[in-house]
């Protein structure tokens, strides 16, 4: 009887962990694992942290592989997330402070949340890869996000980021096809104005009209009359030699880093 | 017409010399001493005046204001005694200084500097067509006399105070100016002989027909109280300036000074004619003049453009702006959005100057003379000065239009409202600190902005006569109208907002195209102003 009760309540057991197991939502992501690797003779990092589940083991592996390089300059981390309540630029440099705080690095990121990708940088990697060049990079492969190719979006960021810190260039269509419209633009309305400066007469000035007259002017009995007196009150500014007031040594409070993005 | 008393043959004045000269043996007489030998006879027919050419015998009709002029069929040199005798007499005249190879190379000069001018401008045959003229101008003699004053302070600290010491200021002024002069001729712009002057009075001779020998002249057709004012206004300004840069009042600051010395009396009113080159250029149902100031030979000239050059000229100078783009500007397609949306404003608002410009030229809105003589004929003969613009009247006027356009204003407004109230709200909730959401505010308020120009264009363009339509406000609006529903609609491809970029580009060029077009128009002039038949271009 014991016996059977014992079995009757292990299956019972059983059957229940699998019903509820199955519905148990997948809340597994916000444990999802953090892969990181540091580079031993500079000491910086890279990390993976798949928090939104939008790549798989094996391309978190090859990722990390990807990242490897950037150690050689400074830290590079990638972050998903499903749940932000900020905006991903706002989310980006809090994660990269959390991460690696003031030193050098970079930090790509796709926000599901907001539909955004967004590549954060600071310190040595922010001289090479400024926000101009962060926004190129977004611009170049926001489509494979669009299209749900995270890997490879992120393997493009990594890599295009490798490859200005090596020294090489990157395509930038956006700058010049930009670049290209507003130059026609402005030629227009440069040649316009010129047109129009150039064919003008200038009228004659005051000096001209009068020495081409015949003038007499005569003044004379000039009398000047004393006709009274006021005074205001106007003590001197006191003005400290002390430079007053004046910021304090080592200009604390300044924003370092920057990056830019593209809605995908 | 002047008969050389050596030859016989004709006799014209010769600039280079100043004397009269005779194209057959060269001899040399003096304007002043020569006689002449015979007059253009004349009679009335209807409204018209022939004139016999004392020459050939030729019947020449005149209907305007000439004084001299040249017969149609021998090219004789005929001065219209009638018109310039007696009490229409000029007092004086400053006779031609430049001749026209001066002429020439001044206005050669001014083609090469201007971008863009027609080819056929240069050609050497056009050029050879200066005409020299003789306008009919008012000159003025104004007086000052009597005692001015004004008030002035001094100011010094001491102590905590700063003391302010006040002054009357007075003294007596005796002035005399001479020689201010205007243009006689409702058929001579205003604007124009404004900017060949001014005129030297220091070359004013006393009159003799021999002068207008080998020219043409117009006799005056505005009244000499058109300009009394403006002559006014010149010597009171100088004696103001003088009066304030007294060297015993300057370390006081002097105020505006008034009194009895301030108040200008004209003296003296004489008709006189001066020189003007003249060279026009035909373009479909428009002419365009060059006109040089023909004792100093200042020159303005009606200078069209050349689509074709223009445009072509645009295109080599996109390339070293884009090349120093590269250098320092970066922008995102959403960046370039609203740039091109203030541009296509800056486009618009250039336009409507234009039109504006324009309205005031076709309707010589501000040429006196012009609109003496018109309200003189208007009102059968009673001379009225330029129409009053107070606020007063400009309100009214402005009043009359909103009432005439109200279905387009009301048209406009709608729908303004409605493409705003329901884009802005929502917009204004989701806009945060992120570039990339700054479009739509900046493209609501292009939008807008051209919106409220391409109306007033419209107005203005209704106040032209003959006009076209202005095409270029009404495509400025629309391009950003269409840089607006794209920021709206924010698209995440950026092929969107190129696409975008390049119509509102496309509309750009519309709007500058016809803006060169407009300003076409006002480098031109229509038709007839200055059109003499026959002519001597010997000058």
């Amino acid at each position: 009887m014991a016996k059977k009760f014992l079995s009757l309540s292990a299956a019972l057991l059983s059957a229940l962990i699998l019903v509820f197991g199955s519905v148990i939502p997948a809340y597994a992501d916000e444990d999802a694992t953090e892969r990181s690797y540091k580079n031993s003779s500079t000491g910086y990092e890279a990390v993976v942290y798949d928090m939104a589940g939008l790549l798989s083991d094996t391309e978190e592996k090859a990722l990390l592989e990807d990242m490897k390089p950037i150690t050689n300059y400074g830290s590079a981390a990638f972050i998903s997330t499903d749940s932000n309540y900020s905006t991903t630029s706002y989310y980006a440099e809090s994660m990269y402070r959390e991460y690696f705080g003031k030193g050098s690095g970079t930090l790509f990121v796709i926000d599901m949340d907001n539909r955004e990708i967004y590549i954060f940088t600071d310190g040595e990697i922010h001289k090479t890869v400024n926000n101009h060049y962060a926004t190129s990079i977004s611009d170049n492969v926001y489509r494979y996000a669009s299209a749900k190719k995270y890997y490879a979006c992120a393997q493009e960021v990594f890599a295009e980021i490798t490859s200005l810190l090596n020294g090489a260039k990157i395509a930038q269509p956006m700058k010049y096809i930009c670049n290209g419209l507003l130059a026609i633009i402005l030629a227009l309305l440069t040649n316009y104005f010129l047109s129009r400066i150039l064919s003008r007469t200038a009228k004659p000035g005051r000096e001209a009209l009068m020495a081409s007259l015949t003038a007499r002017c005569n003044i004379t009995n000039s009398t000047v009359q004393f006709t009274g007196q006021t005074k205001v009150y106007d003590p001197p500014s006191s003005s400290s030699s002390g430079g007053g007031g004046g910021h304090s040594g080592g200009g604390g409070g300044g924003h370092s880093g920057g990056g830019g993005g593209h809605r995908f | 017409m002047y008969q050389c008393p050596n030859c016989g043959a004709a006799l014209r004045f010769d600039i280079p010399s100043q004397q009269m000269k005779c194209d057959n043996c060269g001899g040399m007489q003096d304007p002043y001493e020569i006689e002449k030998a015979s007059d253009a006879e004349e009679r009335q027919e209807y409204d018209v005046t022939v004139f016999t050419c004392p020459q050939c015998g030729g019947e020449v009709m005149s209907t305007d204001n000439a004084a001299a002029s040249f017969c149609s069929y021998c090219g004789a040199s005929t001065i219209l005694n009638s018109r310039i005798e007696g009490e229409k007499k000029p007092s004086f005249i400053i006779p031609f200084q430049k001749t026209k190879d001066d002429c020439k190379a001044a206005y050669k000069k001014m083609v090469a500097r201007t971008l863009f001018a027609p080819r056929e401008l240069t050609d050497p045959q056009y050029l050879d067509k200066f005409r020299g003229f003789y306008m009919p101008y008012w000159v003025y003699v104004a007086d000052h006399k009597g005692s001015v004053q004004t008030k002035g302070e001094r100011s010094y600290r001491r102590g905590n105070y700063i003391y302010t010491d006040h002054y009357n200021l007075s003294c007596d002024v005796d002035a005399t100016y001479r020689g201010m002069s205007y243009d006689a001729s409702s058929s001579f712009d205003d604007a124009v002989s404004e900017t060949i002057a001014p005129y030297d009075s220091h070359g004013i001779q006393k009159f003799s027909t021999a002068y207008l020998s080998g020219f043409f002249a117009d006799t005056a057709d505005v009244p000499s109280s058109v300009y009394v004012n403006d002559a006014k206004a010149v010597a009171e300004d100088d004696v103001k300036e003088k009066v304030r840069n007294n060297p015993d009042f300057h370390q006081y600051g002097p105020k505006t000074p008034t009194g009895e010395g301030m108040m200008a009396r004209l003296s003296r009113t004489d008709s006189a004619m001066f020189p003007v080159w003249f060279l026009t250029y035909r373009k479909k149902d428009r002419v365009a003049y060059a006109f040089v100031n023909g004792q100093t030979g200042k020159i303005s000239c009606d200078m069209p453009v050349d689509l074709t050059r223009f445009l072509i000229g645009s295109l080599i100078l996109s390339i070293p702006i884009f090349l120093l783009l590269n250098a320092f500007l970066f922008l995102t397609a959403t960046g370039l959005l609203s740039v091109a949306s203030v541009l296509s404003v800056f486009a618009a608002v250039v336009y409507l100057i234009n039109m504006r410009a324009i309205r005031k030229k076709e309707t010589h809105a501000e040429d006196k003379g012009k609109n003496a003589v018109e309200s003189a004929s208007a009102s059968g003969g009673e001379t009225r000065h330029i129409k009053d613009t107070s606020l007063k009247n400009r309100g009214k006027k402005a009043g009359q239009t909103v009432k005439q356009n109200v279905g387009l204003v009301v048209f406009v407004v709608i729908a303004l409202f409605q493409i705003g109230f329901f884009s802005i709200i929502p917009k204004i909730i989701e806009v945060t600190d992120s570039a990339l959401n700054s479009s739509p505010l900046m493209g609501l308020l292009c939008m807008v902005v051209s919106g409220i120009l391409m109306v007033v264009s419209v107005m203005e363009d209704k106040k032209i006569p003959c006009s076209s339509r202005p095409v270029g406000a009404i495509v400025a609006f629309i391009g950003t109208l269409a840089g607006f529903l794209t920021a709206v609609v924010n698209p995440v491809e950026d092929i969107y907002y190129y696409a975008c970029v390049i119509f509102m580009f496309i509309c750009m060029l519309i709007t500058l195209l016809d803006l060169t077009e407009k300003a076409n128009t006002l480098a031109t002039r229509p038709l007839p102003a200055f059109e003499r038949k026959g002519g001597d271009q010997r000058g």
